[in-house]
């Protein structure tokens, strides 16, 4: 088994790789640190920009840098990178098309103990309601490192939410994550569709099923957007019954997806959304804990499962 | 909590507001003051027993952000007027339209979205924002002469209202795409399609039972919005039928999901992403006869 490293290494040790490529790069951040991230601050200074707590300003600031022709990163808070400076996003990056990669650390409720402001259980329904984003959610160091590729790639803008911490890895070595999904558990008739920080727990949950006897299969849909046809053909068309898992509010995030993909396809087929309640949670526990409080920890999700709706 | 503030009746509509209104456009938010006083200025006042505020979407997008910890984790009773819903402001571009703002208001927590057809709903809609004791409550409002669809009067608390009834097909309508709804309608029945039109009007909260209830009464549920097609009533639908087991076949008719370059009248615009009440007609008779 590969030494799990942390996510944000992952990512950050190939934007490192990236920028030592290309002068070109730029990486912007909001005052926001990360351990592997020292490297590219220390050996690329003409490269690198903390324009401090000041997203909206970061924003416009990536705007400029790319209409000059640089491709530019731009990291933050999941929530705060996000939501504060969503008008910026939206008519100066997007509407521009221009290739700048926002980086929303700390998606869910990753940063547990900071209460509802710094939750990023919101960022993927406004993030998607915007044209040309591309929105990649991680889940392993594998599609992390290579996600930090794509976007780099990309013609127009990308959201990239990363998560802190070390994770199972999920891919084959070869994968190429140009698909948006990959079938973690072989499909059966009832398939669990998760994304980002609820994949390995998606992964333990058919475990439990199976110690049950129950064949579930498992789909880590990694970017939401833009979710292609292939997705569809491959594995709602095949499934029986689908459970959508995410870490992000009900109002428009993976479960959203899914119902608009078997809606506008007339599969009645059934769904089970799980996904954190439509509240503000003004209150302090562990991850897990919020997890459980929503019903998207490890049990209850078996339990979602064998109890039928 | 009125401290005393000098009030006065809003009109016919019998809604009791402060006589100075807050206004939110570019002489608030263009002043010398920072974001955040500008917020927490906001918040006083409605301590203070505000509740009359005039905005419009486009500054909502730049405030989301305070809307949501502000307002809605806090749970304060503001009503959000947001002028210019959808291709409103047609010759303004993009920076004005408003087609993502359901998307994102839905996304937050305790808001309440109401999106007027006509003026009857539009009074009471704000009457209502008015009232709720906790959370905020967003309004989407038109301007111009819109054709009456409610008596005064009328009860509203189911959060959608059926306007004609047809067993072939039910259109879920919004905003002032319901007289579009309305006329589509009438063209599919010319062409012996029963269409009935539901005027989906509280956009949150949904009682996605109820409203699934009645749409499912039809063979097949189309939506219309002046929306995108990411976030808004298309989305609302299809989650509520497959929560409640009637996941099934729904045309949402809404706007793609780019960005509108051109200008000319919201109805050219809307005829651009084939939106009209005879291209509405068209696709859903082609659709539901399979013709």
């Amino acid at each position: 088994m590969t030494p799990q490293i942390d996510m944000r290494d992952a990512f950050f040790d190939e934007i490192y790789e990236i920028g030592r490529s290309d002068k070109n790069v730029v990486f912007l951040t909001d005052d926001m640190d990360a351990f592997s991230l020292r490297r590219f601050k220390a050996d690329m200074p003409g490269q690198f920009i903390n324009v401090n707590v000041a997203e909206q300003g970061m924003i416009n600031t990536a705007a400029g840098l790319a209409m000059c022709g640089k491709k530019v990163f731009a990291y933050g808070i999941a929530s705060f990178v996000t939501m504060r400076c969503y008008e910026q996003i939206k008519v100066n990056i997007a509407s521009m098309r221009l290739p700048v990669t926002i980086i929303g650390v700390g998606p869910g409720f990753s940063f547990e103990f900071d209460g509802p402001t710094h939750h990023g259980t919101q960022d993927v329904a406004i993030m998607r309601a915007i044209p040309e984003m591309t929105i990649f959610n991680l889940s392993d160091t594998s599609v992390a490192s290579r996600a930090a590729r794509l976007a780099y790639m990309s013609e127009g803008p990308v959201y990239v939410r990363l998560d802190k911490g070390a994770f199972p890895i999920l891919s084959q070595e070869d994968e190429d994550f140009l698909t948006g999904f990959r079938v973690v558990k072989p499909l059966a008739d009832i398939n669990i569709v998760s994304t980002g920080y609820m994949t390995p727990i998606a992964v333990s949950v058919t475990e439990e099923l199976a110690s049950r006897s129950l064949d579930v299969g498992l789909v880590d849909l990694y970017r939401l957007k833009p979710v292609g046809d292939l997705f569809y053909e491959s594995v709602l068309a095949v499934s029986e019954r689908v459970v959508t898992l995410e870490e992000s509010a009900s109002t428009g995030g993976l479960g959203t997806i899914v119902c608009e993909l078997l809606a506008d396809h007339g599969r009645p087929i059934r769904v089970t959304r799980l996904a954190s309640k439509d509240k503000q949670f003004v209150s302090y526990g562990r991850r897990s804990w919020f997890h459980g409080q929503n019903g998207i920890d490890r049990a209850s999700v078996v339990n979602a499962i064998l109890s039928g709706k | 909590m009125n401290r005393g503030m000098l009030t006065q009746s809003l009109g016919s509509s019998g809604i009791t507001v402060p006589s100075i209104g807050l206004g939110t456009g570019d002489r608030f938010w263009d002043s010398d003051i920072s974001f955040s006083e500008k917020v927490n200025l906001l918040k006083y006042g409605i301590d203070l027993g505000l509740n009359f505020i005039d905005t419009a979407e486009g500054y909502g997008h730049g405030a989301a952000e305070q809307i949501r910890d502000d307002l809605c984790a806090m749970g304060l009773p503001a009503v959000i007027v947001a002028s210019g819903a959808g291709y409103m402001y047609s010759g303004d571009g993009p920076t004005h339209h408003a087609v993502q703002d359901v998307a994102l208001m839905r996304t937050l927590p305790n808001m309440a979205i109401l999106n007027p057809s006509d003026v009857a709903s539009t009074i009471a809609f704000v009457k209502e924002g008015c009232s709720r004791r906790a959370g905020p409550t967003y309004v989407r409002i038109e301007k111009g002469v819109l054709g009456a669809i409610y008596p005064d009067g009328h009860d509203f608390s189911r959060g959608f209202s059926v306007l004609t009834s047809g067993e072939d097909v039910a259109i879920a309508a919004t905003g002032i795409m319901v007289h579009m709804a309305l006329e589509a309608a009438e063209k599919l029945t010319a062409s012996g399609v029963r269409a009935s039109v539901v005027d989906v009007y509280r956009l949150k909260p949904v009682d996605a039972q109820a409203l699934m209830a009645e749409l499912s009464r039809s063979r097949y549920i189309a939506t219309l919005e002046e929306h995108s097609v990411i976030g808004g009533l298309g989305s609302i639908v299809s989650e509520s039928a497959a929560d409640y087991g009637r996941a099934t076949s729904i045309k949402r008719l809404a706007l793609p999901d780019k960005f509108a370059f051109s200008y000319g009248t919201r109805e050219w615009l809307h005829a651009q992403d084939g939106l009209s009440s005879e291209l509405v007609a068209k696709q859903i008779a082609r659709w539901v006869t399979g013709k």
